[in-house]
């Protein structure tokens, strides 16, 4: 069931998805056709172009940034939550299976604008050699001692963290948006709230394991004390996804209140 | 012979508003029941209950004997009266769609049902008129082998003509162990086909009856009986 919902899921969005990526790069491309190192200033079209383009571009740039976090929400609501909940919340399938299709979609889209922005980026300034400049750095890199173990598995930790806690920000919207939900006068105003309220909870706790780590693990001497100091926010994360995740799935499974 | 749907003592508030209070009901297998009322009985809100998208503030509800959840969402077919498809959705890809989530989905049926009535599958939602929507969505419903159809205003709609048909569709297609519960205000139209009628008022159960006996009894026709007992 998980991969028919993950299959919809992706149809549906990649519909809002796929066409402003391709807008951005090719508004990328432009850009660097016209605006980078052109001097059009004896034409008014063609500055009026460069200008056009170069805002578009910003604009574009911008619009994938916030994108995701917008869809995301969107679906969650609307699909769920919303008319289209009527068909979804009826098929046989369980909560846990929706709420986890929705925040796999969201990551994987995260992850796709990410490198989408990036790609714009290469178009827009990618000069012949810089590939090769690029490889010839991290060979040096490697050579000199700064690429080892210790540094990769960190980086390696740093992308589960990151991914780790786009998922665990997702999951705590959800969780707002179904505690909205409850109040069946005033959705939109008690998932503020409860985002809110949320979001205060969070912040004493980490401000209480900050302290501990404070105390704990900074003082470690050891070079593997950021890997460690990463693999506890890990382990911090997961604790606030696997809440965030429950509070959402038992709301959905006992509580549904649809308009 | 278990009970389809069952509800015992149900009450269904909206702060303190109570859409349905302390309702008794038990449908059982192999009826076409008319669930009617005017707006605001508490007619869609039992649906909706019996569907597992509303929490009971107090009682219960069984579906097949249990809570509603999964195996009650594959026993149970239901029309919404709301626009709850996609509507950049094509009627082919809705077909999928149903297919896809209900092993219980009959495809041909509802292809050889579209035919009937000259729908195009290729047609995409948001350009049928209203009418057609709903006589897709009431095919798409009709199509899968369920156990409990529950149907909100499923006529409402729809010109006379294909009221017919839709009727005929429902009462050919279903499964003689399987029951359908209309909930609707075109009593005169839908009450050749009931069994049995539930009157609501005011979120209470005013009447349970058989059609026959209601006819036996007071002499007169459902419809007639409804107007009178809802005489504004």
């Amino acid at each position: 069931m998980l991969n028919k919902l993950l299959k919809y899921e992706f149809k549906s969005t990649g519909r809002t998805f796929l066409p402003v990526y391709g807008a951005l790069l090719i508004t990328s491309f432009l850009t660097r056709l016209f605006v980078f190192n052109k001097d059009f200033s004896n034409s008014f079209f063609l500055s009026l172009f460069q200008v056009v383009i170069s805002s578009l571009f910003g604009f574009l740039l911008m619009a994938v940034c916030i994108l995701t976090l917008v869809v995301s929400l969107q679906r969650f609501y609307k699909n769920l939550l919303g008319e289209e909940g009527y068909l979804s919340m009826t098929l046989p399938v369980r909560p846990w299976q929706h709420i986890l299709c929705k925040s796999l979609t969201s990551l994987v889209w995260y992850i796709f604008s990410s490198i989408a922005a990036i790609l714009a980026f290469v178009i827009l300034a990618y000069e012949k050699g810089m590939l090769g400049d690029f490889f010839k750095a991290i060979v040096t890199l490697i050579r000199r001692g700064s690429l080892n173990a210790q540094i990769l598995t960190a980086c390696g930790e740093f992308f589960l963290f990151a991914a780790l806690g786009i998922l665990a920000f997702t999951m705590m919207l959800y969780a707002s948006m179904a505690l909205g939900q409850l109040n069946a006068n005033k959705r939109l105003l008690t998932s503020f709230g409860a985002f809110l309220a949320l979001n205060f909870l969070v912040q004493i706790l980490m401000g209480v394991l900050g302290n501990l780590a404070v105390q704990w693990v900074f003082p470690m001497s050891s070079r593997w004390a950021l890997n460690v100091a990463l693999l506890l926010s890990i382990v911090v994360e997961l604790f606030f996804l696997a809440g965030f995740f429950a509070i959402t799935n038992y709301i959905l499974s006992r509580k549904l209140n649809l308009e | 012979m278990n009970a389809l749907l069952e509800c015992r003592n149900l009450t269904k508030s909206y702060g303190r508003k109570p859409a349905l209070s302390n309702v008794d009901l038990t449908i059982s297998p192999g009826r076409i029941v008319g669930l009617l009322g005017p707006n605001g009985s508490g007619k869609s809100t039992l649906i909706k209950l019996a569907n597992g998208l509303l929490t009971p503030t107090a009682g219960e509800i069984l579906v097949c004997g249990k809570r509603p959840g999964v195996e009650s969402h594959l026993a149970v077919s239901y029309l919404p009266d709301k626009n709850y498809l996609n509507d950049w959705m094509r009627v082919s890809d809705i077909i999928s769609y149903f297919s896809d989530f209900y092993q219980n989905f009959d495809a041909s049926r509802a292809r050889d049902m579209l035919r009937r009535l000259d729908i195009d599958e290729r047609q995409r939602l948001k350009a049928l008129s209203k009418g057609t929507k709903e006589k897709v969505q009431l095919i798409l419903v009709m199509s899968r082998k369920a156990q409990l159809y529950l149907l909100d205003e499923p006529i409402g709609g729809v010109d006379p003509a294909a009221r017919d048909y839709i009727l005929n569709t429902i009462i050919t297609n279903y499964d003689e162990q399987a029951s359908i519960v209309l909930s609707t205000h075109l009593i005169a139209d839908i009450e050749k086909v009931l069994d049995d009628v539930i009157f609501l008022a005011e979120g209470r159960v005013a009447l349970v009856s058989s059609v026959d006996e209601i006819r036996e009894k007071n002499g007169k026709s459902v419809d007639a009986l409804f107007r009178e007992v809802y005489k504004c």
